[in-house]
């Protein structure tokens, strides 16, 4: 578990990672409340509301893959929430074969080198409860958080943008290409709606990846990904 | 439409070939057809057929003919 502070607006990020996938969970604090991004594990995202004493109020998904969202039918069943998403990531999570679970025992045993066989079994989440095509802004004590929906690594993926901070699920990825050729990929929707986006993203944007450590956007990285 | 049609449609889907050239095809025996493009193939099998396969037969689904005698484990004969 990670915590990061950004003294300037007082606002905690915390980071969790679920050992399964190594995938990112995002916390941000509020005063008596807290935000979920991408849920992946209900055990760590507990421990992380009984330290700081506060209860998730929204849950916020960046796209409908199993390994972001494996944690929300628990928290659902603990808290209230509200679970807000595009709308055709909220139509990926009610599917096991899109939201990549019906498949992730196959896809963790390739990424272990086809060494390890991992027991993985199938889900479906509920829809979500608020969703959207293009843009939506919401308000969290006093904050603004957009999303945008941004499609290519999944038809459902976007990005949530928040202070300086953006978070991006599995676009920028700090050491991998973006995939467009899983479940819901388009390497067309990526060329032509999404890159042009991340490509304004400016220098200094904390980035917060779906996997590995948070960091500053920069000349480098957009060299790196092909953003020019 | 017989289960060897809809068999050969989704390789052909998948890995855009002809009839002709699918017995030849094996995993990663084309750029197509490696990890992320074999559960695909998987997945749109189970859909086509109805049938859910266990992850060692994903396992031993290892070229075009070597599926059609995993699929008879399910009740699929491809003819």
């Amino acid at each position: 578990m990670e915590l990061s502070l950004n003294k300037e607006e007082q606002t905690n990020l915390i980071r969790l990672v679920d050992p399964a996938a190594d995938s990112n969970c995002y916390v941000i604090l509020g005063k008596k409340t807290c935000i979920v991004i991408d849920p992946n594990n209900f055990k760590l995202l507990e421990q992380v509301f009984q330290k700081w004493d506060r209860k998730p109020s929204v849950v916020l998904l960046t796209h409908g893959h199993c390994d972001h969202i494996s944690g929300l039918n628990e928290l659902r069943s603990h808290y209230k929430v509200t679970v807000v998403a595009t709308s055709a990531c909220s139509e990926e999570m009610q599917n096991a074969r899109a939201n990549m679970s019906r498949m992730m025992e196959m896809f963790l045993y390739y990424k272990s080198g086809e060494t390890k066989l991992t027991s993985y079994a199938p889900f479906v989440c509920k829809a979500a409860d608020l969703h959207f095509t293009d843009t939506m802004t919401l308000s969290f004590e006093g904050k603004s958080i957009r999303m945008k929906a941004l499609p290519g690594h999944t038809h459902g993926s976007g990005v949530i943008c928040y202070e300086d901070m953006i978070f991006c699920g599995d676009y920028l990825l700090p050491n991998e290409q973006v995939v467009t050729r899983l479940p819901g990929g388009s390497e067309e929707e990526y060329e032509r709606d999404t890159k042009p986006w991340l490509m304004g993203i400016p220098d200094g944007t904390m980035i917060c990846p779906g996997h590995g450590k948070p960091y500053q956007m920069s000349e480098e990285v957009r060299s790196r990904h092909d953003l020019r | 439409m017989t289960n060897l049609e809809k068999y050969n449609k989704v390789f052909r889907g998948m890995f855009r070939k002809k009839d002709e050239e699918l017995p030849a095809l094996k995993y990663r025996g084309i750029p197509l057809w490696d990890s992320i493009g074999h559960m695909d193939l998987v997945g749109e099998l189970e859909e086509t057929f109805d049938i859910r396969m266990d992850t060692q037969d994903v396992l031993d689904f290892t070229s075009y003919e070597k599926g059609q005698e995993v699929l008879g484990r399910y009740g699929v004969v491809i003819e």
